[in-house]
């Protein structure tokens, strides 16, 4: 019934659909966005579990890239493996401990809808509105895929950009300091992040 | 000897037969650190809305906690814009909801800036020194911090304002109207009667009235909250020396203005400005210079110096401030020597 003719042409088909059709991932962006949303709002009910919830975040997050992008990829790649294992692990705390509790809170209290989703080049922006009570925000999740899985690279409030703001920094340091001071001064970030953390200590209340 | 201790012996008689006067120095003494106090340290009930619906900060607790504030939170912005332009609450904290950045508006009604005063500092304190959970890019820091609140640091000073003001009532008073009494002047010209008449005077005046202000101290620092520190030997020193300083000062402003009228107008307009210029409210550091000199020249200044190394154990020069202190009540002993003894050849 079938011949060799018909089956020719189902193999061209599927090769041409797969070089011009999208790549498909596990998740797409939205649905990413979707997840890491629902994980930063559940409430952290046992000891250890806002550690589970962070590692679950984490997954989603893109912070190779990230680091590659605070330094310009050039810059990143000259850098040792060692150091760039510190620097993205310094990152990631230092994004841990400063944004995902105040996510937490602004998810769980407030509703996240989903408005779009576009495509640029590689990345995927997911757009959704943010309401707490009367007032509606709106953040731009930027995606990249990652060993097949849409990863999460930066957000962007209004003019503010997660990644955009951290460049500035970075470059900054790196400028006037190179890449040890950029490493010391995330190091003070990350003890300044503690202090948040603990709480005022009770000579300060004094 | 026995001429000092038969006088002391009759103003104690005077002073218990007369309770009333007694009552009243204290009630004033009361009222003076109580009421006044409070007013100089700030109020501490000020209605504060917050509006920070995902709880972002824990503002409410700190401002809570800084016991400035009476805290009233909001979930709708607009409702809490509506408290303040309507008198509910006198300032409003607009906590941004914003995912990447932390930010604090606040909102005040802004007709009363002494108010905006109160709240600036209250909450400069709470975001600069309580609110750690905010990141905010406004830090405060204090060379050498201590561990006593606004209201403890000015007891100190209105401890010594109150020797001056107790001191020099009394003295008065007792001084004057005595001087008008013919028995009075029989002690006087007595041999050695003037100045054993000085010599118990000061000295009954000058415990009288340390009574009274520790009577008020005891009364006081429970019911309001302010410490008294626990170098009680020095404060007792203090207090005892500082009474005697303004007494003898007030027994030479008493020979000098003779009736009681002028005296008591005299005293009251001098306590009021000897209170505002020699740093009892406000740091004299932070006084014009001509002031500044006016405030060193005088025994107040010194006075609540001792008082707050006394009771706050702040840096404070003991030797110079007992010096300056000692020098002013013999100028007010010498002063008072000389009039008596003029006034007593032509009595």
């Amino acid at each position: 019934m079938f011949g060799p003719k018909p089956l020719k042409i189902a193999i061209c088909l599927l090769l041409v659909s797969a070089w011009t059709l999208p790549p498909l991932y596990a998740q797409s962006g939205k649905q990413v966005v979707q997840e890491v949303v629902t994980l930063l709002s559940a409430p952290p009910n046992r000891n250890g579990s806002q550690r589970s919830i962070y590692e679950a975040v984490n997954r989603h997050m893109n912070y190779e890239d990230m680091c590659a992008n605070l330094l310009t990829s050039k810059e990143w790649e000259k850098l040792p493996a060692a150091k760039k294992q510190r620097i993205q692990t310094m990152v990631q705390k230092l994004i841990e401990k400063r944004y995902y509790p105040r996510w937490q809170k602004l998810f769980s209290k407030g509703k996240i809808a989903f408005v779009g989703e576009a495509e640029a080049r590689q990345d995927v922006y997911v757009k959704t509105h943010l309401t707490i009570g009367k007032k509606e925000s709106q953040i731009v999740w930027h995606l990249r895929p990652k060993l097949g899985e849409m990863t999460i690279l930066s957000l962007a409030v209004g003019r503010k950009d997660l990644l955009a703001s951290m460049t500035t920094r970075f470059q900054r340091h790196l400028k006037e300091d190179g890449i040890d001071g950029v490493i010391v001064w995330l190091r003070d970030k990350l003890d300044e992040e503690e202090v948040h953390a603990s709480g005022p200590t009770s000579s300060e209340l004094k | 000897m026995h001429q000092i201790l038969a006088i002391i012996n009759k103003d104690i008689i005077a002073w218990t037969r007369r309770p009333l006067y007694f009552i009243a120095s204290i009630m004033l003494s009361i009222l003076i650190i109580w009421a006044v106090g409070n007013t100089i340290a700030g109020v501490g009930t000020i209605p504060f809305g917050l509006y920070d619906p995902a709880g972002i900060s824990e503002l409410s607790q700190h401002l809570t906690d800084s016991n400035r504030f009476v805290v009233t939170t909001y979930e709708d912005l607009d409702k809490a814009k509506h408290d303040l332009a309507s008198g509910k609450i006198a300032v409003l904290a607009n906590v941004s909801q914003d995912p990447l950045e932390d930010s604090v508006q606040i909102v005040t009604e802004g007709h009363n800036p002494l108010v905006d005063i109160q709240i600036s500092t209250g909450i400069l304190a709470v975001l600069t020194q309580r609110a750690k959970e905010l990141s905010l890019p406004l830090h405060s820091a204090a060379l050498f911090p201590v561990t006593f609140s606004v209201r403890d640091y000015v007891t100190p000073g209105l401890v010594a304002y109150l020797c001056y003001v107790v001191a020099c009532m009394n003295l008065g008073f007792s001084w004057i109207y005595e001087w008008m009494e013919k028995t009075y002047r029989q002690i006087i010209l007595a041999p050695r009667g003037l100045r054993a008449a000085i010599v118990a005077k000061t000295f009954t005046v000058t415990v009288e009235a340390s009574v009274v202000l520790w009577l008020a101290l005891c009364i006081t620092s429970p019911l309001v909250g302010f410490t008294l520190g626990s170098n009680f030997l020095m404060l007792v020193g203090f207090t005892l020396l500082s009474m005697f300083c303004f007494t003898c000062i007030g027994l030479g402003a008493a020979c000098v203005l003779r009736t009681i009228r002028i005296y008591t107008m005299t005293v009251s307009i001098a306590g009021v400005a000897l209170m505002f210029v020699s740093g009892v409210i406000y740091p004299v550091e932070a006084m014009p210079h001509w002031e500044q000199m006016i405030a060193y020249s005088l025994p107040m200044y010194y006075s609540a110096d001792a008082f707050k190394g006394a009771i706050l154990a702040t840096p404070a020069d003991y030797v110079r401030d007992m010096l300056i202190l000692s020098a002013w009540a013999c100028a007010g002993l010498t002063i008072a020597a000389i009039l008596l003894n003029r006034r007593r050849a032509t009595l």
